[in-house]
Protein backbone atom coordinates (compact mmCIF):
# COMPACT_ATOMS: atom_id res chain seq x y z
CA UNK A 1 0.00 0.00 0.00
CA UNK A 2 3.12 2.73 -0.64
CA UNK A 3 0.44 4.85 -2.49
CA UNK A 4 -2.30 4.71 0.17
CA UNK A 5 1.03 5.80 2.70
CA UNK A 6 2.44 8.35 0.48
CA UNK A 7 -0.85 9.74 0.33
CA UNK A 8 -1.39 9.99 4.27
CA UNK A 9 2.12 11.65 4.28
CA UNK A 10 1.38 14.88 1.99
CA UNK A 11 -2.11 14.62 3.90
CA UNK A 12 -0.25 14.72 6.99
CA UNK A 13 2.30 17.24 6.39
CA UNK A 14 -0.05 19.93 5.18
CA UNK A 15 -2.38 19.14 8.08
CA UNK A 16 0.20 19.95 10.35
CA UNK A 17 1.99 22.80 8.60
CA UNK A 18 -1.44 24.41 8.31
CA UNK A 19 -2.08 23.59 12.27
CA UNK A 20 0.61 24.86 13.19
CA UNK A 21 -0.55 28.73 12.41
CA UNK A 22 -2.88 28.41 14.87
CA UNK A 23 -4.52 31.62 14.16
CA UNK A 24 -4.56 31.96 10.54
CA UNK A 25 -6.61 28.77 10.63
CA UNK A 26 -9.28 29.30 13.42
CA UNK A 27 -9.49 33.32 11.06
CA UNK A 28 -9.68 31.22 7.89
CA UNK A 29 -13.28 29.96 9.17
CA UNK A 30 -14.14 32.72 10.84
CA UNK A 31 -13.26 34.63 7.59
CA UNK A 32 -16.14 31.98 5.92
CA UNK A 33 -18.58 32.66 8.36
CA UNK A 34 -18.57 36.33 8.07
CA UNK A 35 -18.97 36.14 4.38
CA UNK A 36 -22.09 34.05 4.61
CA UNK A 37 -23.36 37.09 6.85
CA UNK A 38 -23.04 39.37 4.25
CA UNK A 39 -24.65 37.12 1.61
CA UNK A 40 -27.36 36.98 3.59
CA UNK A 41 -27.95 40.54 4.05
CA UNK A 42 -27.19 41.29 0.54
CA UNK A 43 -29.50 38.38 -0.29
CA UNK A 44 -32.21 40.20 1.54
CA UNK A 45 -32.47 43.06 -1.00
CA UNK A 46 -32.78 41.25 -3.97
CA UNK A 47 -35.71 40.08 -5.05
CA UNK A 48 -36.71 36.36 -6.13
CA UNK A 49 -37.59 36.30 -9.31
CA UNK A 50 -34.08 36.87 -10.40
CA UNK A 51 -32.91 33.53 -9.47
CA UNK A 52 -34.94 30.86 -11.33
CA UNK A 53 -37.47 30.38 -8.05
CA UNK A 54 -34.03 29.92 -5.79
CA UNK A 55 -34.24 31.57 -2.85
CA UNK A 56 -31.47 34.27 -3.23
CA UNK A 57 -29.33 33.69 -0.63
CA UNK A 58 -29.16 30.07 -1.13
CA UNK A 59 -28.30 30.64 -4.54
CA UNK A 60 -25.20 32.98 -4.20
CA UNK A 61 -24.31 31.13 -1.26
CA UNK A 62 -23.81 27.69 -3.06
CA UNK A 63 -22.02 29.88 -5.65
CA UNK A 64 -19.97 30.86 -3.61
CA UNK A 65 -19.49 27.30 -2.24
CA UNK A 66 -18.88 25.98 -5.33
CA UNK A 67 -16.65 28.87 -6.11
CA UNK A 68 -14.50 28.41 -3.21
CA UNK A 69 -13.29 24.84 -3.74
CA UNK A 70 -12.86 25.77 -7.44
CA UNK A 71 -10.50 28.08 -6.79
CA UNK A 72 -8.73 25.87 -4.65
CA UNK A 73 -8.85 23.15 -7.20
CA UNK A 74 -6.95 26.00 -9.59
CA UNK A 75 -4.06 27.14 -7.24
CA UNK A 76 -3.44 24.61 -5.11
CA UNK A 77 -1.36 22.48 -8.11
CA UNK A 78 0.70 25.23 -8.38
CA UNK A 79 1.50 26.17 -4.93
CA UNK A 80 2.80 23.21 -4.37
CA UNK A 81 5.41 24.03 -6.87
CA UNK A 82 6.02 27.56 -5.89
CA UNK A 83 6.17 26.19 -2.31
CA UNK A 84 8.68 24.02 -3.02
CA UNK A 85 11.14 25.68 -4.75
CA UNK A 86 12.25 28.31 -2.51
CA UNK A 87 12.39 26.11 -0.26
CA UNK A 88 14.63 23.50 -2.04
CA UNK A 89 11.74 20.55 -0.87
CA UNK A 90 10.43 20.38 -4.46
CA UNK A 91 13.87 18.87 -5.78
CA UNK A 92 13.80 16.88 -2.13
CA UNK A 93 10.98 15.44 -3.21
CA UNK A 94 11.46 15.03 -6.97
CA UNK A 95 14.98 13.02 -6.21
CA UNK A 96 12.56 10.18 -4.42
CA UNK A 97 11.28 7.11 -5.62
CA UNK A 98 7.86 8.59 -5.74
CA UNK A 99 7.06 9.95 -9.28
CA UNK A 100 6.19 13.38 -10.19
CA UNK A 101 2.61 12.71 -11.02
CA UNK A 102 1.84 11.02 -7.90
CA UNK A 103 3.77 14.10 -6.55
CA UNK A 104 1.15 16.77 -7.69
CA UNK A 105 -1.65 14.37 -7.49
CA UNK A 106 -1.19 13.54 -3.74
CA UNK A 107 -0.15 17.28 -2.80
CA UNK A 108 -3.50 18.21 -3.59
CA UNK A 109 -5.38 15.61 -0.97
CA UNK A 110 -5.56 18.33 1.93
CA UNK A 111 -6.12 21.42 0.28
CA UNK A 112 -8.77 19.80 -1.65
CA UNK A 113 -10.38 18.31 1.53
CA UNK A 114 -9.76 21.40 3.46
CA UNK A 115 -11.83 23.21 0.36
CA UNK A 116 -14.59 20.44 0.79
CA UNK A 117 -15.03 21.16 4.41
CA UNK A 118 -15.17 25.16 3.78
CA UNK A 119 -17.98 24.53 1.14
CA UNK A 120 -19.93 22.64 3.82
CA UNK A 121 -19.12 25.43 6.39
CA UNK A 122 -20.94 27.87 3.95
CA UNK A 123 -24.08 25.11 4.01
CA UNK A 124 -24.01 24.57 7.91
CA UNK A 125 -23.83 28.45 8.23
CA UNK A 126 -26.05 28.61 5.78
CA UNK A 127 -28.75 26.34 7.15
CA UNK A 128 -28.21 28.49 10.96
CA UNK A 129 -29.52 31.58 8.89
CA UNK A 130 -32.68 30.16 7.41
CA UNK A 131 -30.93 28.16 3.98
CA UNK A 132 -33.49 25.49 3.40
CA UNK A 133 -31.17 21.56 3.34
CA UNK A 134 -34.48 19.58 2.97
CA UNK A 135 -34.12 18.59 -0.27
CA UNK A 136 -30.34 17.20 -1.02
CA UNK A 137 -29.78 14.38 -2.94
CA UNK A 138 -26.33 13.64 -1.13
CA UNK A 139 -25.11 11.04 -3.42
CA UNK A 140 -25.53 13.73 -6.61
CA UNK A 141 -24.31 16.80 -4.75
CA UNK A 142 -21.30 14.30 -3.83
CA UNK A 143 -20.79 12.80 -7.51
CA UNK A 144 -21.09 16.66 -8.66
CA UNK A 145 -18.44 17.62 -5.95
CA UNK A 146 -16.14 14.76 -7.34
CA UNK A 147 -16.58 15.51 -10.82
CA UNK A 148 -15.97 19.09 -10.80
CA UNK A 149 -13.18 19.02 -8.56
CA UNK A 150 -11.65 16.71 -11.36
CA UNK A 151 -12.50 19.01 -13.87
CA UNK A 152 -11.00 22.35 -12.03
CA UNK A 153 -8.00 20.22 -11.31
CA UNK A 154 -7.12 19.36 -14.76
CA UNK A 155 -7.11 22.95 -15.59
CA UNK A 156 -5.12 23.75 -11.61
CA UNK A 157 -2.46 21.19 -13.21
CA UNK A 158 -2.09 22.92 -16.51
CA UNK A 159 -1.43 25.80 -14.36
CA UNK A 160 1.10 24.40 -11.84
CA UNK A 161 2.91 22.97 -15.67
CA UNK A 162 2.90 26.80 -16.42
CA UNK A 163 4.52 27.76 -12.66
CA UNK A 164 6.78 25.13 -13.76
CA UNK A 165 8.17 26.04 -17.06
CA UNK A 166 7.42 29.95 -16.93
CA UNK A 167 7.38 30.63 -13.75
CA UNK A 168 5.00 33.40 -13.23
CA UNK A 169 2.46 35.20 -14.93
CA UNK A 170 0.06 31.96 -15.26
CA UNK A 171 -2.84 33.35 -18.14
CA UNK A 172 -4.72 29.91 -17.65
CA UNK A 173 -5.44 31.25 -13.54
CA UNK A 174 -6.51 34.71 -15.46
CA UNK A 175 -8.91 33.21 -17.80
CA UNK A 176 -10.48 30.66 -15.75
CA UNK A 177 -10.63 32.21 -13.04
CA UNK A 178 -11.76 35.44 -13.59
CA UNK A 179 -13.88 34.43 -16.54
CA UNK A 180 -15.65 31.52 -14.14
CA UNK A 181 -16.28 35.01 -11.84
CA UNK A 182 -17.51 37.12 -14.80
CA UNK A 183 -19.61 33.88 -16.38
CA UNK A 184 -20.43 31.03 -14.72
CA UNK A 185 -22.96 31.91 -12.85
CA UNK A 186 -21.85 32.73 -9.35
CA UNK A 187 -23.78 35.97 -8.43
CA UNK A 188 -26.75 35.70 -10.95
CA UNK A 189 -28.15 33.45 -13.77
CA UNK A 190 -25.83 33.12 -16.87
CA UNK A 191 -29.20 33.79 -18.69
CA UNK A 192 -29.29 37.40 -18.17
CA UNK A 193 -26.05 37.55 -20.01
CA UNK A 194 -25.86 38.16 -23.51
CA UNK A 195 -26.02 35.04 -25.94
CA UNK A 196 -22.00 35.19 -26.84
CA UNK A 197 -21.63 35.47 -23.34
CA UNK A 198 -23.74 33.02 -22.69
CA UNK A 199 -22.41 30.50 -25.25
CA UNK A 200 -18.94 31.50 -23.32
CA UNK A 201 -20.13 30.92 -20.09
CA UNK A 202 -20.90 27.13 -21.54
CA UNK A 203 -16.88 26.48 -22.11
CA UNK A 204 -16.40 26.55 -18.29
CA UNK A 205 -16.36 23.94 -16.25
CA UNK A 206 -17.73 26.29 -13.36
CA UNK A 207 -21.57 26.64 -15.29
CA UNK A 208 -22.15 22.98 -15.02
CA UNK A 209 -21.10 22.28 -11.70
CA UNK A 210 -23.24 25.28 -10.25
CA UNK A 211 -26.47 24.11 -12.16
CA UNK A 212 -25.47 20.41 -11.17
CA UNK A 213 -25.14 21.42 -7.36
CA UNK A 214 -27.76 23.97 -7.07
CA UNK A 215 -30.05 21.41 -8.32
CA UNK A 216 -28.64 18.55 -6.37
CA UNK A 217 -28.54 20.38 -2.99
CA UNK A 218 -31.87 22.54 -3.39
CA UNK A 219 -34.23 20.57 -5.55
CA UNK A 220 -33.18 17.23 -4.87
CA UNK A 221 -32.59 16.55 -8.84
CA UNK A 222 -32.46 12.89 -9.57
CA UNK A 223 -29.10 11.08 -11.05
CA UNK A 224 -31.24 11.33 -14.61
CA UNK A 225 -32.17 14.96 -14.62
CA UNK A 226 -28.48 16.24 -13.93
CA UNK A 227 -27.35 13.65 -16.65
CA UNK A 228 -26.31 16.99 -18.87
CA UNK A 229 -23.80 18.52 -16.22
CA UNK A 230 -22.65 15.12 -15.02
CA UNK A 231 -21.84 14.30 -18.67
CA UNK A 232 -20.08 17.57 -19.37
CA UNK A 233 -18.29 17.84 -16.27
CA UNK A 234 -17.28 14.08 -16.37
CA UNK A 235 -15.85 14.92 -20.53
CA UNK A 236 -14.06 17.95 -18.95
CA UNK A 237 -12.34 15.62 -16.41
CA UNK A 238 -11.81 12.66 -18.79
CA UNK A 239 -10.12 14.57 -21.63
CA UNK A 240 -8.76 16.91 -19.42
CA UNK A 241 -6.95 14.96 -16.25
CA UNK A 242 -4.58 12.80 -18.39
CA UNK A 243 -3.85 16.06 -20.77
CA UNK A 244 -3.11 17.71 -18.34
CA UNK A 245 -1.32 15.40 -16.69
CA UNK A 246 0.96 14.82 -19.68
CA UNK A 247 1.34 18.26 -19.85
CA UNK A 248 2.79 18.34 -16.62
CA UNK A 249 5.41 15.01 -16.88
CA UNK A 250 6.57 17.05 -19.72
CA UNK A 251 6.94 20.29 -17.74
CA UNK A 252 9.26 18.02 -15.44
CA UNK A 253 11.43 16.88 -18.15
CA UNK A 254 11.37 20.40 -19.52
CA UNK A 255 12.68 21.76 -16.15
CA UNK A 256 15.28 18.74 -15.65
CA UNK A 257 16.66 19.21 -19.07
CA UNK A 258 16.78 23.30 -18.68
CA UNK A 259 17.72 22.60 -14.82
CA UNK A 260 15.01 25.47 -13.63
CA UNK A 261 13.05 22.75 -11.71
CA UNK A 262 14.17 25.22 -8.61
CA UNK A 263 13.97 28.36 -10.06
CA UNK A 264 11.35 30.88 -9.29
CA UNK B 1 39.61 -3.47 -6.25
CA UNK B 2 36.43 -2.62 -5.48
CA UNK B 3 33.77 -3.00 -8.88
CA UNK B 4 32.44 0.37 -10.03
CA UNK B 5 29.07 0.90 -8.54
CA UNK B 6 28.89 4.52 -10.77
CA UNK B 7 29.99 4.64 -14.24
CA UNK B 8 29.90 7.64 -16.04
CA UNK B 9 30.86 7.83 -20.05
CA UNK B 10 31.47 10.49 -22.25
CA UNK B 11 28.54 12.64 -20.93
CA UNK B 12 28.02 16.51 -21.45
CA UNK B 13 24.95 18.60 -20.12
CA UNK B 14 24.16 22.13 -21.79
CA UNK B 15 21.56 24.42 -19.88
CA UNK B 16 20.11 25.03 -23.59
CA UNK B 17 17.08 23.42 -24.54
CA UNK B 18 17.41 23.65 -28.43
CA UNK B 19 20.46 22.09 -27.80
CA UNK B 20 19.02 19.12 -26.24
CA UNK B 21 16.34 19.04 -28.70
CA UNK B 22 19.17 18.90 -31.61
CA UNK B 23 20.73 16.16 -30.32
CA UNK B 24 17.97 14.23 -30.08
CA UNK B 25 17.23 14.50 -33.35
CA UNK B 26 20.11 14.59 -35.22
CA UNK B 27 22.79 13.85 -32.65
CA UNK B 28 24.84 16.39 -33.69
CA UNK B 29 26.25 20.13 -32.38
CA UNK B 30 24.09 22.88 -33.26
CA UNK B 31 26.40 25.86 -33.87
CA UNK B 32 26.19 29.26 -31.57
CA UNK B 33 24.19 27.47 -28.85
CA UNK B 34 25.20 27.23 -24.69
CA UNK B 35 28.39 26.03 -24.03
CA UNK B 36 28.30 22.62 -22.28
CA UNK B 37 28.50 22.54 -18.52
CA UNK B 38 29.77 19.22 -18.50
CA UNK B 39 32.22 18.34 -21.92
CA UNK B 40 32.84 14.55 -21.86
CA UNK B 41 33.21 13.20 -17.97
CA UNK B 42 34.41 9.73 -17.73
CA UNK B 43 34.43 8.75 -13.92
CA UNK B 44 33.52 5.81 -12.08
CA UNK B 45 32.80 5.24 -8.42
CA UNK B 46 33.89 2.54 -6.96
CA UNK B 47 31.64 0.19 -4.29
CA UNK B 48 32.72 1.35 -0.51
CA UNK B 49 34.81 4.49 -2.00
CA UNK B 50 34.50 8.02 -1.00
CA UNK B 51 35.37 10.08 -4.14
CA UNK B 52 35.62 13.80 -3.33
CA UNK B 53 35.08 15.91 -6.18
CA UNK B 54 36.49 19.62 -6.05
CA UNK B 55 36.40 22.10 -8.23
CA UNK B 56 36.35 26.07 -8.78
CA UNK B 57 32.96 27.25 -8.82
CA UNK B 58 30.80 26.73 -12.11
CA UNK B 59 33.32 23.65 -12.94
CA UNK B 60 30.32 21.61 -13.27
CA UNK B 61 30.17 19.72 -9.76
CA UNK B 62 26.72 20.02 -8.68
CA UNK B 63 25.11 19.29 -12.31
CA UNK B 64 27.49 15.79 -12.04
CA UNK B 65 25.53 15.23 -9.04
CA UNK B 66 22.05 16.38 -9.66
CA UNK B 67 22.37 14.33 -13.01
CA UNK B 68 22.80 11.20 -10.89
CA UNK B 69 20.34 12.20 -8.55
CA UNK B 70 18.51 12.57 -11.26
CA UNK B 71 16.74 16.06 -10.88
CA UNK B 72 18.80 16.93 -14.20
CA UNK B 73 18.58 15.21 -17.90
CA UNK B 74 22.49 15.08 -19.24
CA UNK B 75 22.67 16.00 -23.10
CA UNK B 76 24.69 13.29 -23.90
CA UNK B 77 26.42 10.31 -22.80
CA UNK B 78 25.63 8.52 -20.01
CA UNK B 79 25.09 7.62 -16.63
CA UNK B 80 24.77 4.19 -14.81
CA UNK B 81 24.17 3.59 -10.67
CA UNK B 82 24.39 -0.03 -9.75
CA UNK B 83 23.92 -1.35 -13.97
CA UNK B 84 20.45 0.90 -14.37
CA UNK B 85 20.99 3.83 -16.38
CA UNK B 86 19.77 7.31 -14.74
CA UNK B 87 17.37 8.50 -17.45
CA UNK B 88 15.54 5.32 -18.51
CA UNK B 89 15.37 3.70 -15.31
CA UNK B 90 15.61 6.95 -13.11
CA UNK B 91 12.62 5.23 -10.67
CA UNK B 92 15.24 2.49 -10.02
CA UNK B 93 18.41 4.82 -9.54
CA UNK B 94 16.45 7.01 -7.18
CA UNK B 95 15.51 3.61 -4.75
CA UNK B 96 19.50 3.34 -4.92
CA UNK B 97 20.73 6.90 -4.61
CA UNK B 98 20.13 9.55 -1.36
CA UNK B 99 21.51 13.09 -2.48
CA UNK B 100 22.13 15.48 -0.07
CA UNK B 101 21.92 19.11 -1.48
CA UNK B 102 24.16 22.05 -0.89
CA UNK B 103 21.45 24.10 1.09
CA UNK B 104 20.64 22.70 4.46
CA UNK B 105 17.34 24.47 3.92
CA UNK B 106 15.44 21.70 2.28
CA UNK B 107 12.69 20.67 5.10
CA UNK B 108 9.47 22.26 6.05
CA UNK B 109 10.38 24.50 8.49
CA UNK B 110 7.02 24.56 10.57
CA UNK B 111 7.24 20.80 11.17
CA UNK B 112 9.49 18.81 13.29
CA UNK B 113 12.63 16.75 12.35
CA UNK B 114 10.81 13.66 13.31
CA UNK B 115 8.12 14.37 10.96
CA UNK B 116 9.98 16.15 8.36
CA UNK B 117 11.91 12.95 8.37
CA UNK B 118 9.32 10.93 8.51
CA UNK B 119 7.58 12.43 5.03
CA UNK B 120 10.24 11.49 3.54
CA UNK B 121 10.92 7.96 4.68
CA UNK B 122 7.60 7.26 3.49
CA UNK B 123 8.29 8.91 -0.48
CA UNK B 124 11.35 6.65 -0.40
CA UNK B 125 9.15 3.80 -0.02
CA UNK B 126 9.05 2.73 3.92
CA UNK B 127 6.55 1.78 5.33
CA UNK B 128 5.24 3.07 8.34
CA UNK B 129 6.93 1.31 11.35
CA UNK B 130 9.80 0.44 9.59
CA UNK B 131 10.45 4.87 8.49
CA UNK B 132 9.56 4.80 12.21
CA UNK B 133 12.68 2.90 13.51
CA UNK B 134 14.79 4.37 10.84
CA UNK B 135 13.94 7.91 12.10
CA UNK B 136 14.98 6.60 15.26
CA UNK B 137 18.57 5.34 14.41
CA UNK B 138 19.62 7.80 12.11
CA UNK B 139 18.53 10.51 14.68
CA UNK B 140 20.38 8.56 17.41
CA UNK B 141 23.32 8.04 14.89
CA UNK B 142 23.84 11.76 13.73
CA UNK B 143 23.22 12.74 17.79
CA UNK B 144 20.41 14.02 17.71
CA UNK B 145 18.14 11.93 19.97
CA UNK B 146 15.29 13.86 21.98
CA UNK B 147 15.82 16.51 19.14
CA UNK B 148 12.97 14.54 16.85
CA UNK B 149 9.74 17.10 18.46
CA UNK B 150 12.21 20.63 17.45
CA UNK B 151 9.85 21.90 14.41
CA UNK B 152 13.04 21.96 11.82
CA UNK B 153 12.84 26.54 12.10
CA UNK B 154 14.21 26.36 15.49
CA UNK B 155 17.63 24.13 14.31
CA UNK B 156 20.87 25.59 14.57
CA UNK B 157 23.12 25.39 11.01
CA UNK B 158 25.11 22.59 12.06
CA UNK B 159 21.66 20.30 13.47
CA UNK B 160 20.25 21.18 9.64
CA UNK B 161 23.06 19.82 8.06
CA UNK B 162 23.14 16.58 10.65
CA UNK B 163 19.36 16.08 9.70
CA UNK B 164 19.78 15.99 6.32
CA UNK B 165 22.83 13.32 6.85
CA UNK B 166 20.14 11.89 8.13
CA UNK B 167 17.45 11.99 5.75
CA UNK B 168 19.74 10.53 3.26
CA UNK B 169 20.63 7.82 5.03
CA UNK B 170 16.94 6.70 5.97
CA UNK B 171 16.45 4.34 3.24
CA UNK B 172 19.71 3.18 3.46
CA UNK B 173 21.29 3.61 0.04
CA UNK B 174 23.66 1.85 -1.80
CA UNK B 175 25.23 5.24 -2.58
CA UNK B 176 25.31 8.87 -1.10
CA UNK B 177 25.70 12.58 -3.26
CA UNK B 178 26.48 14.61 -0.79
CA UNK B 179 26.98 18.44 -1.88
CA UNK B 180 29.21 20.45 -0.18
CA UNK B 181 27.71 18.71 3.44
CA UNK B 182 30.07 21.36 5.62
CA UNK B 183 28.91 24.89 3.79
CA UNK B 184 28.72 27.68 6.04
CA UNK B 185 29.19 25.45 9.10
CA UNK B 186 31.99 26.92 11.57
CA UNK B 187 35.15 25.58 11.99
CA UNK B 188 33.72 22.79 14.83
CA UNK B 189 30.43 21.99 13.35
CA UNK B 190 32.66 21.02 9.99
CA UNK B 191 34.92 18.67 12.30
CA UNK B 192 31.93 16.95 13.46
CA UNK B 193 30.45 16.51 10.32
CA UNK B 194 33.35 15.37 8.69
CA UNK B 195 34.12 12.84 11.63
CA UNK B 196 29.90 11.60 11.44
CA UNK B 197 31.21 11.36 7.27
CA UNK B 198 34.15 9.38 7.94
CA UNK B 199 33.48 7.14 11.13
CA UNK B 200 29.54 6.59 10.89
CA UNK B 201 29.19 6.82 6.85
CA UNK B 202 32.38 4.81 5.83
CA UNK B 203 33.65 3.04 8.07
CA UNK B 204 30.83 1.58 10.32
CA UNK B 205 27.81 1.85 7.55
CA UNK B 206 30.14 0.92 4.77
CA UNK B 207 28.68 3.24 2.24
CA UNK B 208 29.58 4.58 -1.19
CA UNK B 209 30.20 8.60 -0.85
CA UNK B 210 30.28 11.43 -4.32
CA UNK B 211 31.38 14.50 -1.95
CA UNK B 212 31.61 17.58 -3.52
CA UNK B 213 33.28 20.10 -1.60
CA UNK B 214 35.47 23.32 -1.69
CA UNK B 215 37.71 22.23 1.22
CA UNK B 216 40.86 20.89 -0.14
CA UNK B 217 41.44 20.01 3.80
CA UNK B 218 38.06 18.11 4.14
CA UNK B 219 38.43 15.82 0.98
CA UNK B 220 42.88 15.50 1.95
CA UNK B 221 40.82 14.21 5.73
CA UNK B 222 37.39 12.11 3.87
CA UNK B 223 38.55 10.66 1.02
CA UNK B 224 40.16 7.37 -0.66
CA UNK B 225 40.43 9.40 -4.16
CA UNK B 226 39.66 12.34 -5.51
CA UNK B 227 38.45 14.07 -8.98
CA UNK B 228 39.10 18.05 -10.56
CA UNK B 229 36.80 19.14 -12.27
CA UNK B 230 37.53 22.37 -13.93
CA UNK B 231 35.14 23.72 -17.29
CA UNK B 232 33.28 20.61 -17.45
CA UNK B 233 36.46 18.51 -17.48
CA UNK B 234 38.02 16.23 -14.86
CA UNK B 235 41.46 17.56 -15.11
CA UNK B 236 43.09 15.33 -12.12
CA UNK B 237 42.34 11.47 -10.96
CA UNK B 238 43.25 9.64 -8.23
CA UNK B 239 44.46 9.24 -4.37
CA UNK B 240 45.19 12.14 -2.65
CA UNK B 241 49.13 11.05 -3.09
CA UNK B 242 48.49 10.42 -6.72
CA UNK B 243 46.85 14.31 -7.30
CA UNK B 244 49.52 15.63 -5.46
CA UNK B 245 52.37 13.57 -7.27
CA UNK B 246 51.05 14.68 -10.80
CA UNK B 247 50.47 18.35 -9.87
CA UNK B 248 54.22 18.08 -9.06
CA UNK B 249 54.15 19.81 -5.66
CA UNK B 250 53.98 18.17 -2.01
CA UNK B 251 50.47 19.52 -0.80
CA UNK B 252 47.17 19.30 -2.60
CA UNK B 253 46.69 23.23 -2.82
CA UNK B 254 49.46 23.45 -5.44
CA UNK B 255 48.42 20.66 -7.00
CA UNK B 256 44.67 21.49 -7.57
CA UNK B 257 45.89 25.39 -8.85
CA UNK B 258 48.34 23.69 -11.13
CA UNK B 259 45.50 21.43 -12.76
CA UNK B 260 43.12 23.88 -12.90
CA UNK B 261 45.97 26.29 -14.61
CA UNK B 262 47.05 23.80 -16.64
CA UNK B 263 43.28 23.28 -17.88
CA UNK B 264 42.88 26.91 -18.01
CA UNK B 265 46.17 27.19 -20.44
CA UNK B 266 44.95 24.34 -22.79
Amino acid sequence: MPIAWKAWAFFKRDLFTDLSYKFSFAFQVVDVLVAIGAYYFLARVIGKGAFHGYEPFAFILVGMAVTGYMTTSLVCYGQSIRGGQPLGTLKMVLATPTSPVAFILLSSLYPLARAGFDALLYLAGGALLGLSLAKVNVPAVLLIFLLSEVAFSSIGILSATFTLVFKRGDPLMWLFGALSWLLGGVYYPVDILPRFLRDAAQLLPITHALVGMRAALLEHASFAALMPQIGILGLFGLVGLPLSLLAFHWGIRWAKITGTLSHF
Amino acid sequence: MHKAIVTIENLTKSYSPGRYLHRLVKNGRRPGSSPDVLKGVNLEVREGEVLALLGPNGAGKTTLVEILATLLLPSSGRAQVCGSDVVREAATVRQMVSYCASASENFYPRLSAARNLEFFAILNNLPPQQARERIELTLAHMGLQGKGGVPFQHYSEGMKQKLALARALLKNPRIMLLDEPTRSLDPLSQKEIRKLLRGLLIEQLGKTVLLVTHSLAEAEEVCDRLAILHHGRIVALGTVEEVKRAGGGTDLASAFENAVGEAECQ
